[in-house]
């Protein structure tokens, strides 16, 4: 499909340059020109659907002035130059003229979003850089003072009052430190400095291992954890889609509600080349209108109430399953529980094989 | 049973601490050095069970003072576990494949580590 575009736009670009050119000689000289020419505009603007529209627009001009001139002969029966010049040079010239004209103002404005763009997307770069070092070089000294704060924790049991303050400062340091450690799986993401390796994992292992990490936090609330697995390969890093499904079933259980029967299912199934793995729970939900910006960074549902949160976590699966040309979207009804979706091509894997 | 005998190789003092005082608190011996260099002497010297190595050190890091143990037939042995405050910069796989037997983020987690001290006399048996 997108090679199809990739070839149609420069296609009908050049096509509705060459329409504009007849026009133009129509307007300006209805008897000869125009009519003629038409003639060659269309089978010459095929070319570009194999060349670039600077190929097809040089073919064309090459094309319809020899070509137009021949015909004009052969229809006048003789040589009349005169005529050439002024009932095909002149317009066609001015026609050419304003075809350039219009061609280079469309590319100029073209050009200029993508420098736009270009420039944005730096400015962000730099701005993830100076996030990446900042974060850096606070997580060793916080490292020192939750370790401080743990020692501090076991040899203050006489003074209870002390002892619970030193609890809440070592929950708000481990609050820091998960932010510091998802801003800079963010930061990694944005500015390219994240290389992911690819290799076929088994599903059904990758999710026993992150069931083992929340088993504790399952049997808790008494949340069922059930899978339905109809395809066991997923193609990509390992260490990042188990970042993913951490964070999904993470929510699952974290946003489960007070549903009478919290479930939290994963199934898996192969749909077009592509593996569709969806995170299922029966919890609080996310209101329909913020659902197409639950993935952006620091958003959080409103409806979390005080369940606490980074609001990265979704960010840092969609930078994941799209650094895997992937795709990730969420399903959900208010109140009833939601599901979270992501597509994986397969043909990462293929050509993994054949590596 | 002999208590088992770990070495911290940390520039930051602060870490290198408290990090000592939680492991003896576990019963657990605790030696430790600022730098590579040191590090190594004190991984002949000491012979320890386990290595705990911080990635990011000024002048050689950890990376190469990892290469340096591995090369080293005194201390070639010695599990080697990186030590990292930085989640997403050293994996568990690329830990593996320059011959750490694994990670442990900062701040000290006592449980991953109890586990992986378990682990490495395990497997030296």
């Amino acid at each position: 499909m997108n090679v199809v575009m990739h070839r149609l736009k420069p296609t009908l670009f050049a096509l509705s340059s060459f329409l504009l050119y007849v026009v133009l000689l129509f307007l300006l000289f209805p008897h000869t020109g125009g009519g003629l020419g038409a003639l060659v505009v269309i089978p010459a603007t095929a070319f570009s659907w194999f060349f670039s529209t600077r190929t097809a627009l040089m073919l064309n001009i090459l094309l319809v002035f020899p070509v137009n001139t021949l015909l004009f002969n052969l229809a006048a029966g003789q040589c009349r130059w005169d005529i050439l010049i002024v009932h095909n040079g002149i317009p066609g010239s001015i026609a050419l003229i304003l075809t350039g004209l219009f061609i280079s103002y469309v590319r100029n404005l073209r050009d200029a979003h993508k420098k736009m763009q270009m420039q944005l997307e730096e400015k962000n770069r730099q701005i993830m850089m100076i996030t990446h070092s900042i974060v850096h070089d606070l997580k060793n000294p916080l490292a020192g003072f939750e370790n401080l704060f743990n020692l501090l924790d076991g040899c203050i049991d006489s003074e209870p009052e002390l002892k619970e303050l030193i609890g809440s400062a070592i929950v708000s340091l481990r609050y820091i430190n998960e932010l510091l450690d998802e801003l800079m799986c963010v930061a990694r993401y944005e500015t390219g400095m994240k290389k992911i390796k690819v290799s076929d994992n088994n599903l059904p292992e990758l999710l026993c291992e992150v069931e083992t990490i929340f088993r504790g936090q399952l049997d808790e609330k008494k949340i069922l954890f059930e899978t339905n697995l109809k395809e066991n390969i997923l193609a990509g890093d390992p260490d990042e889609l188990k970042k993913v499904l951490m964070n999904l079933i993470g929510n699952a259980i974290k946003y489960c509600g007070d549903a009478q029967n919290p479930r939290v299912w994963v199934s898996s199934e192969l749909s077009e080349n592509r593996v569709l793995v969806r995170v299922a729970d029966n919890g609080i939900g996310i209101p329909e209108s913020e659902r197409a910006t639950i993935f952006t960074k620091f958003a959080r549902a409103s409806n979390v109430g005080s369940i606490h949160g980074t609001g990265l976590g979704l960010a840092i699966c969609k930078a994941i399953i799209e650094a895997h040309h992937g795709t990730i979207w969420c399903e959900s009804t208010e109140g009833k529980g939601c599901s979270f979706c992501f597509f994986l091509p397969v043909i990462e894997s293929q050509n993994y094989r054949s590596d | 049973m002999q208590p088992k005998k770990v070495l911290i190789i940390d520039d930051e003092a602060l870490i290198r601490k408290t990090t000592e005082l939680l492991l003896k608190r576990q019963n657990v011996t605790a030696v430790s050095s600022a730098n590579g260099t040191d590090g190594l002497a004190a991984a002949i010297s000491e012979k320890p069970d386990l290595i705990l190595l911080d990635v990011m050190m000024p002048g050689e890091n950890g990376w190469e003072v990892l290469r340096k143990l591995k090369q080293n037939s005194d201390c070639a042995k010695i599990p080697v576990i990186m030590y990292t405050a930085i989640g997403d910069e050293v994996t568990e796989s690329s830990a593996r494949e320059r011959g750490a037997k694994g990670i442990l983020r900062k701040p000290f987690q006592m449980h991953h580590f109890l586990t992986m001290l378990e682990c490495s006399g395990m497997e030296e048996k």
